[in-house]
């Protein structure tokens, strides 16, 4: 498997246990009561910065370890470079991906129009990035394997 | 726009060169060799431009590495 392939199930993996973190977070705050009144949602607030801020630093980290172990290893002398194909499998999954997106934004505009209240409205829009960021790395993943975009 | 698979001679190709690797040709071409893998399994059909850069690595006209067959 080349470094790209790896990279994206180490990223889907990455994805997922901060997704699993957060949920274990959050269902804790909810028990608790904490996501009650405007100080739960400055608590949401701090919550989703801090989820953003550890997505985006482990997948920095991730990808720069993973490059650092690939060359290494002797198997790739320029890991991570991306031909035209690399660019066309990325541009199709995040053409999903951004699908993905849309529709939690739309998920969380019809909850609120519902009165489910704007922590449900938060959550959705955050469960379709997470989704959004699982899908573009798997259907990443399924390309490779396929050969085609 | 009517349908139609692009095939290419890649394989043969790369026999005539004194079996030239996918490797060396993924350096010459400047893709990876994934990328030569599914080009030559008619996975994945290249761009003009690397379309050229393929025949060029071979020394030989776009028209002896990929052809069109309108199915």
């Amino acid at each position: 498997m080349t470094f790209l392939e790896i990279n994206n199930i180490v990223q889907t993996l990455r994805a997922l246990v901060f997704a699993a973190i957060y949920v274990v977070w959050a269902r804790g705050a909810a028990l608790a009561g904490r996501f009650d009144g405007d100080a739960g949602l400055v608590l949401l607030g701090k919550g989703i910065l801090v989820l953003i801020a550890a997505t985006v630093v482990a997948g920095i980290v991730l990808h720069i370890i993973g490059m650092i172990v690939t060359i290494v290893a002797g198997q790739e002398s320029k890991p991570g470079e991306m031909d035209e194909r690399d660019r066309l499998i990325e541009l199709k999954s995040f053409q999903h991906g951004f699908t993905c997106c849309g529709l939690g934004l739309l998920a969380a505009v019809i909850a609120l129009w519902y009165g489910w209240g704007a922590i449900w409205g938060f959550h959705l829009i955050l469960a379709g990035f997470t989704t959004a960021d699982v899908l573009v790395n798997t259907l990443k993943f399924r390309a490779y394997l396929r050969g085609s975009p | 726009m009517s349908k139609g698979k692009i095939s290419n001679n890649i394989r043969r190709l790369r026999f005539d060169a004194g079996e030239m690797t996918q490797k060396d040709l993924a350096e010459k071409a400047g893709v990876s060799r994934q990328t030569i893998v599914a080009i030559e399994a008619g996975k994945y059909s290249p761009s003009l431009q690397l379309a050229f850069e393929i025949a060029e690595a071979f020394g030989v006209p776009i028209q002896d590495v990929f052809s069109f067959e309108r199915s």
